[in-house]
């Protein structure tokens, strides 16, 4: 089997899982759509428009909702032995981290194309259309960052006496660059006409992202095998 | 007397002097500076060599790191164990440093200053890779593990300076390529409390890795006994 039919081996596998479950991606929606309910509690003079701080808050909600579907996507695989079957057929280990990227990855964005749209009728009133192009740019650049580091650190935190309690712990100070260059992106795009300060804020952030997404495939990619060892 | 202790000795023997002398300079030689914020200029003299100090022992904790992932040895993931544990008690005086520096600068307890912030983040970071370590019970699983988030990490850090670098900072600048308006004295005490600094980070690192040692050996005894 080539490097993709097994990477897409996997991937279907977690596909058709959830399709059948529907238990992540349903956990997934229900937690971004209450962190929605509590901005409007947080800011309630001003609920209406929080075109200001549209960028932070909508990374807030993705961050924590990735952390549940990464979680999810390794709890699954641990509890009934899966990871093992998983390490014990003929495929490369990094090719497991590369479909469970992908897998995490297609998850988050999932999410997010239902959820931006119900948040920015929410809390945005600035129309940002015109841009639309960019901000998508910027989340998926931001949703690689996320799935790559994350994966790798799930794997690692799902395997330890604390389990899933010990992923935000390491994940969130490792993509503070990478949230950063995401609210910058989207807080500029979403926050209204911007000029020429703003717009250099935001190329240098693309490039930031652009370096942390390949660093941070790179070199998980590379000590997967060694991290899982055995 | 083993090599390990003789060279701790002999870093105590240079750092202490080093310190004295740097602390000495510190509060007698270097001037007083008038234009903002006075005496607690001074706590510059410690707080840079802090901050390059524990910048070197986050490298030795990658080298370390890396070195695990190449050899296998666990030896060196003591010495990254140790470097980071070091980085991280120095990161967080640093980061008290700063707060203090930022009571006097800018009147205020905290700042969003991206320097402050990032360094914040260095310190959550390695906190991390202890509560990664403290929650392995498996020695090799622990170094390998250990080893993976000791080279991520450390990208991260060069990650979260740079966006903090791109950021508009109010960190003061005072040793720069164009400007050389820094007096010998302040120049000398720096250097003095730099030198002091890292011989200090040596003999800790080694004595660190020595009680590592030591406390294998006590496993290892107990396991023995049974």
């Amino acid at each position: 089997m080539s490097s993709l039919k097994q990477i897409w081996a996997i991937l279907k596998k977690d596909i058709v899982l959830e399709l059948r479950t529907k238990e992540m991606l349903i956990s997934m929606f229900l937690f971004v759509m209450l962190t929605m309910i509590i901005f409007n509690y947080s800011f309630s003079a001003e609920r209406n428009d929080l075109t200001k701080f549209g960028g932070g808050l909508l990374w807030l909600a993705f961050t924590f909702t990735s952390l549940l579907g990464l979680n999810r996507s390794f709890v699954h695989e641990k509890d009934e032995d899966c990871m093992d079957g998983l390490l014990l057929s003929p495929i490369d280990r990094s090719l497991i981290y590369a479909a469970k990227v992908l897998s995490n990855l297609i998850f988050l964005s999932i999410i997010e194309i239902i959820a931006i749209p119900i948040f920015s009728v929410f809390f945005i009133k600035y129309d940002y259309t015109p841009k639309l192009g960019l901000f998508i740019i910027g989340v998926i650049l931001s949703n690689i960052g996320i799935a790559s580091i994350g994966t790798f650190l799930a794997t690692m935190a799902i395997n330890t006496k604390t389990r899933d309690l010990l992923l935000p712990i390491l994940m969130l100070p490792l993509i503070v660059p990478a949230l950063w260059a995401a609210v910058t992106i989207s807080g500029a795009i979403m926050g209204g006409p911007y000029g020429h300060n703003i717009a250099v804020d935001v190329s240098n952030a693309l490039k930031l992202l652009v370096f942390y997404d390949i660093v941070f495939l790179v070199v998980p990619y590379g000590l997967y095998d060694f991290v899982i060892g055995e | 007397m083993k090599t390990r202790y003789k060279v701790f000795l002999a870093l105590t023997i240079i750092a202490v002097p080093l310190f004295i002398a740097g602390l000495i300079g510190t509060f007698y030689f270097t001037p007083l500076e008038v234009k903002q914020i006075g005496f607690n200029q001074k706590i510059f003299y410690f707080h840079v060599p802090m901050a390059i100090t524990s910048g070197v022992a986050f490298l030795v904790t990658l080298i370390g790191s890396l070195a695990y992932i190449v050899t296998r040895d666990e030896k060196y993931d003591k010495w990254a164990a140790s470097a980071a544990e070091i980085g991280l008690v120095f990161s967080a005086m640093l980061l008290l440093m700063g707060i203090l520096w930022g009571r006097a600068a800018w009147g205020v307890w905290w700042t969003w200053d991206p320097r402050l912030t990032s360094y914040l983040v260095v310190v959550l970071l390695y906190m991390g890779y202890f509560v990664l370590r403290s929650s392995v019970e498996s020695t090799t699983q622990r170094a390998r593990y250990s080893a993976a988030l000791g080279t991520v990490s450390y990208m991260a850090v060069i990650f979260t300076m740079i966006s903090t670098r791109i950021l508009r900072s109010t960190h003061p600048v005072i040793f720069s390529l164009h400007n050389s308006g820094v007096e010998p004295e302040m120049l000398y005490t720096f250097l003095l409390a730099l030198f002091g600094t890292f011989a200090l980070f040596g003999a800790i690192l080694v004595i660190r890795v020595s009680i590592e040692n030591i406390r294998e050996e006590i496993e290892d005894l107990k396991d023995m006994i049974g």
